[in-house]
């Protein structure tokens, strides 16, 4: 099951509020609460005074000596429940510290990085490992020690190997491996306590349970999670900070058949920054509500067989079509240099963005921002430094419908040798993502111009899309896509879920689940329209060099929170078809409670 | 292949170990339960209805299910480590997970058998462990119940088509025996077991018991864990039977490592396990053990490396355990004898001598403890229902009987109730507590005596004693030569003066028949080893009671060796 929503309405102006935005968002994330004092923090003064030493004396006779070390600690708490049919299923709580350390042999120009060979697989998970969870002084700078001793001995050695590797090759692109920025220093407050155990499994049991009352959905389930990571990070340049990443989630999943046995799913996700943000239980319910509504209704719907022509994104699935199809390449990703036999065993797709900047990406009325330092309600992708202790800020992406930068790390890429500051993970990832335009319609205007092309067309009927599924990044399906694409290869875009037919008469008939046939980044070249109104709308990513795929990455949660602003987009024509494969039978017995 | 759990507690950096090490150490599975189950179970009424009305409604249908069970797993657990003082992790946990067994077919031949020349058939069937609520309510429980069974029924539909067309299309099998045995109907109520863990005083105990491998820079694990928790059972089948089983296990664990000069990886563990926390040793029995696991760990890195050799060797009663339950153990699981790619060793040495004639080997999940030690490996009914029960596999040298689970082999048509498994996997035969006994054992004298004779007759300067083992792993297939490797943690060199000489650097290595010829006697010290063994079917409690018994010629081959070099600066010193 997938897909996920934070629906909320923005009214967006007319022209384009780049810059007026800027103005308001600079508020200084920095200042609020009480800051606490990285002198007194037994884990910062244990990385502090590690640090010092290996920066001094960690060297290999003979051999280079690191010129950068980097230390991330993710000290993690989490609780979760989850429950079906209104009984509890599980109610865990963990908590971990994890050491991460970057070491870097070489010089900036030419280091240790931006490699991937055989003993890639072994060593993607970096070196580092669990710290104690209580502040023993010595037990940490132990475990630092020690991590940071493997971490420079592999460094050392990939570099051997690196060069090796390209001592018989002429490399196309001579690119440094790491970008110059200035030191920058920040700490917050210790966030939001954890609510108790009880109040997530409450909540779940108590929102699980309005599923016995509908007959028509055959499995459904209820998780509550809140996260709260606190990251403190270090390194030889002197750069520090400690920053909370506070994440609340509540994600409600369906699943039903038609009477013709075609699977229907349906999933919801609640993000928020605390638990008392999702906690609401009303608009909850309401949501359970809907869920189980439109997946009955879709039942009954007759079903879509293709179609080609006009279709209209409203809401949640003009965001969610952004995010998937056209969001990814937006991000500066490295295709790393290559042992040869790895380089055939998993070609890696070099991002198509890379060469287009200066060209035209988008229709000429659009513009795309990011915005890390975004701190209006609803926008959950902010913080205030990335993960390379890079100072947050604005980027503009696309400027009136021209391709100027990608969003970059450290790890430069062709044509851009700055960090846009947005390492969130190991690689880059957006933050909060606005799409803007110079010439928006009403949404009434939009819907009209719609009717316009439909009856231009003579089709019959066109398509509004309101709902899509997410991009469903740990199944089975995207694990094979993997093992035989390789990690550039691109996820198909998730199914459509609200669709429905639109009659010239403006009338509407509901389609029970179609699919998108390849949209790519290149579609949204051509979209007609765009509304005036915006849907702010939230979602987990993981973020990635190419190291580590997709599912794995999700299945470690190694997920952030990215937020987009988008309107409603009508495209002139787009593909869309039944779901592929065979339909199972419905089940043989009913279901035990309804089964009167 | 089968193998020994590859489980370590914590680990560090710079400690990593070969991915394929398995070793007969850890703790899975372990877990406690707090909440009182109502005398009438629930639980077991909700299976108990939707089994039936599944039976039933699938009934009707034309190729209807001839036996369906359930089977419920409630895990509720305690586990507290720390590394070196401090406090890694501390956490409680439970889940229930779900098994189902659905046939389609008959006894004779149903849709369970495995695919010839199909790789892949076997590792995607079935679903994996699914969730079942931890609440006692009956609706939520049947509702996953009939999800699944409907899930599992149409899988079983497509698994029975490919099985028949495969029979068809195959040579005949060299073993003719049913798929599913016929077995009485059992029932059990157990009561249940609730412990209480005090989870700070144990934070306490575990961050005192690691403390004292901080004060040496050159140990890199110094661990110590608690694992506490109750494992409750309900199991429903079609073939009537309704149990549920509670048992409570306890497990303090202790690990450290260290790494001599030349890179070499220097493990030691030592476990403690019970039924009861107070069956648990004191803060001082374990502080000693400690203290003295930090003598042999600095010793280790200052002994002298082995070079291959072979000649005479006295394992311990614990490695000796350890060694039968890898070379003997793992060859008697009766559902390999029907594996096409298994290598059968002992299909033929049926009612044949395999061991000297005082030599008995039993397989016995009744029994509870034995001398002071709690086994670990008993049970009162196997994963599919079937009521455990005594198996003398080896009776005075000759071979008797292998270990069934519910597939028959030819000649044992019937489970013994060894069809075990980890929850969320399909259940195999799998081993129990492993006792040998000996009839006419010698005393410790006498066998190091005979050990000395022995060393004199190869012809060679020393003999090896091998005290402790991790563990090992044996490979049961035909495509990989039938061997075994069994990894000594501490093994001395025994001269004919007596002296002893602690050494590095090697692991036991073999092959079955020609090893157990090799066995000449036994004495009457009996050593147990509690440990979680890894196969098929997933980790599973097994116990090893076994003398010290002299080979006379065994052989070891050089560790495989860490190339890396030893940390480069010092420990950091100092407090802040």
């Amino acid at each position: 099951m997938d897909g996920s929503t934070m629906n909320r309405e923005t009214t967006l102006f007319k022209r384009s509020l780049l810059p007026a935005l800027a103005f308001v968002l600079l508020a200084p994330l920095s200042g609020a609460g009480a800051q606490e004092d990285p002198e007194l923090n037994v884990l910062m003064q244990a990385l502090r005074d590690e640090l010092a030493r290996s920066t001094e004396e960690l060297e290999m006779e003979g051999l280079e000596r690191p010129y950068f070390i980097a230390y991330t600690v993710r000290e993690t708490e989490r609780i979760e429940a989850s429950a079906s049919f209104g009984a509890l299923l599980s109610n865990t709580e963990d908590k971990s510290r994890r050491l991460a350390v970057e070491v870097r042999v070489g010089d900036p120009t030419f280091d240790n990085t931006n490699f991937s060979s055989m003993s890639f697989f072994a060593s993607s998970f970096g070196p580092g490992g669990a710290l104690p969870q209580e502040d023993d002084y010595r037990e940490i700078r132990r475990q630092i020690w020690l991590s940071t001793d493997a971490a420079y001995k592999s460094a050392l050695e990939t570099l051997a190997e690196r060069r090796a590797a390209l001592q018989n090759e002429t490399r196309a692109e001579d690119i440094a491996d790491f970008t110059p920025e200035e030191p920058f220093s920040f700490y917050s407050d210790a966030g939001p306590d954890l609510p108790p155990r009880s109040a997530l499994a409450d909540l779940v049991r108590g929102l699980s349970g309005q599923f016995r009352n509908m007959p028509d959905i055959f499995e459904s389930k209820v998780v509550a999670t809140v996260r709260h990571r606190r990251t403190y990070y270090l390194n030889s340049e002197g750069s520090a900070f400690i920053r909370s990443d506070p994440i609340a989630s509540v994600v409600i999943e369906a699943h039903t058949q038609a009477p013709d046995g075609a699977e229907l799913d349906d999933s919801v996700a609640t993000y928020g920054s605390s638990w008392a943000e999702v906690d609401d239980r009303p608009a909850l319910e309401a949501r359970v509500e809907a869920i189980g509504g439109s997946l009955a209704a879709r039942r009954s719907a007759p079903p879509l067989d293709r179609y080609n022509g006009p279709v209209l994104f409203e809401g949640q699935a003009a965001a969610e079509l952004f995010a998937q199809a056209f969001m990814p390449k937006l991000l500066g990703t490295r295709v790393p240099d290559a042992a040869p036999q790895f380089a055939r065993m998993l070609p890696q797709e070099r991002n198509p963005f890379l060469d287009r900047i200066g060209a035209r990406v988008l229709p000429r009325s659009l513009s795309v921002q990011d915005d890390p330092t975004l701190d209006a309600d609803g926008f959950l992708g902010g913080y205030p430094v990335d993960d390379d202790a890079v100072e947050a800020g604005p980027t503009v992406l696309i400027e009136n419908g021209i391709l100027r930068t990608l969003l970059t790390t450290r790890n430069p890429v062709p044509g851009i040798d700055r960090s846009t500051g947005n390492r969130r993970g190991e690689g880059p990832l957006p933050s909060n993502v606005l799409l803007t335009s110079s010439q928006p319609m009403t949404r009434d205007e939009l819907r009209a111009e719609f009717i316009q092309l439909i009856e231009e067309r003579g089709a019959g009927y066109g398509i509004v899309v309101r709902r899509m599924a997410g991009r469903n990044e740990g199944d089975l399906v995207s694990v094979l896509s993997f093992i035989r694409s390789g990690p550039g290869a691109a996820p198909t875009v998730g199914s459509l879920i609200g669709v429905f037919r639109v009659l010239p008469d403006g009338t509407e008939e509901l389609i029970p689940k179609a699919e998108l046939a390849g949209v790519g980044e290149a579609a949204f070249r051509d979209i007609v329209e765009v509304s005036d109104k915006a849907t702010l709308y939230s979602l987990p990513q993981s973020s990635g060099s190419g190291s580590l795929p997709s599912f794995v990455r999700a299945a470690l949660s190694m997920n952030s929170i990215v937020s987009v602003s988008v309107p409603d987009f009508l495209f002139e024509e787009l593909s869309l078809r039944k779901p592929s494969g065979n339909a199972p039978h419905l089940p043989v017995a009913r279901h035990p409670y309804f089964d009167e | 292949m089968s193998e020994v759990q590859p489980k370590r507690e914590g680990g560090s950096p710079g400690v990593s170990r070969p991915f394929l090490r398995w070793m007969l150490i850890g703790l899975c599975g372990i877990a406690l339960a707090t909440a009182p189950i109502a005398a009438r179970s629930i639980v077991l009424d909700a299976m108990k209805a939707e089994l039936d009305r599944s039976m039933e409604l699938l009934g009707e249908q034309e190729e209807p299910p001839y036996f369906l069970s359930y089977e419920i797993t409630e895990m509720h657990g305690v586990r507290v480590s720390s590394q070196f003082g401090a406090l890694s992790s501390s956490n409680e946990s439970r889940q229930r997970l779900l098994d189902l067994d659905l046939r389609v077919g008959d006894y004779s031949l149903d849709n369970t058998r495995p695919i010839r020349d199909d790789l892949f058939s076997s590792v995607f069937r079935g679903f994996g462990p699914v969730s079942i609520p931890v609440d006692d309510d009956p609706d939520a429980i049947r509702s996953i119940l009939w999800a699944e069974t409907d899930k599992n029924y149409k899988s079983a539909l497509e698994q029975l088509t490919q099985v028949r067309t495969n029979v068809q299309v195959k040579v005949e099998t060299e073993d003719q025996s049913d798929d599913f045995s016929r077995e009485v109907a059992s029932s059990a109520s157990d009561e249940p077991r609730p412990i209480k863990v005090e989870r700070t005083d144990w934070e306490q105990k575990v961050r005192r018991y690691s403390a004292p491998f901080a004060e040496h820079g050159e140990f890199l694990e110094g661990s110590a864990s608690l694992r506490a928790g109750t494992e409750t059972r309900w199991f429903v089948s079609s073939d009537g039977s309704r149990i549920q089983t509670s048992e409570t296990r306890y497990r303090l664990f202790i690990a450290a490592a260290t790494k001599a000069d030349d890179g070499m990886e220097l493990p030691l563990h030592k476990s403690y396990d019970s039924f009861t926390q107070d069956g648990l040793p004191d803060d001082e029995t374990v502080e000693r053990d400690v203290r003295r696991m930090i003598e042999i760990l600095l010793a280790l890195r200052e002994a002298p490396l082995v070079e291959p050799y072979t000649g005479p060797a006295i394992l311990s009663g614990r490695a000796s355990g350890v060694f039968f339950h890898e070379v003997l153990g793992h060859r008697l699981e009766g559902h390999r004898l029907k594996e096409v790619d298994d290598s059968h060793t002992f299909r033929e040495q049926l009612n044949q001598r395999v061991l000297p004639e005082t030599f008995s080997v039993h397989f016995d999940p009744t029994v509870r403890t034995w001398g002071p030690s709690d086994l670990v490996g008993s049970y009162r009914y196997d994963n599919q229902g079937v009521a455990a029960r005594r198996v003398t596999a080896i009776d005075k040298g000759i071979l008797k009987s292998y270990l069934m689970s519910r597939t028959p082999v030819e000649g044992f048509p019937k489970s013994n109730g060894h069809g075990r498994k980890q929850a969320g996997l399909k259940p195999v035969a799998r081993q129990s507590n492993l006792i040998v006994e000996v009839s006419d054992p010698l005393t410790t004298e006498e066998l190091d005596a005979r050990f000395f004779e022995a060393i004199e007759a190869a012809g060679k300067s020393f003999g090896l004693r091998i005290e402790e083992i991790e563990g090992g792993f044996t490979f049961t297939g035909r495509a990989i030569p039938n061997s075994f490797n069994v990894s000594p943690l501490l093994v001395y060199r025994v001269y004919p003066d007596g002296r002893q000489e602690l050494v590095r650097g090697v692991d036991l290595i073999g092959t079955p028949l020609v090893t157990f010829s090799r066995v000449v006697a036994a004495d009457d010290r009996i050593g147990v080893f509690n440990g979680f063994c890894g196969a098929e079917s997933g980790s599973v409690p097994v116990s090893a009671a076994a003398p010290s018994i002299l080979v006379s010629q065994i052989e070891v081959q050089k560790k495989p060796r860490s190339q890396d070099r030893p940390p480069l600066l010092p420990a950091p010193a100092g407090d802040l």
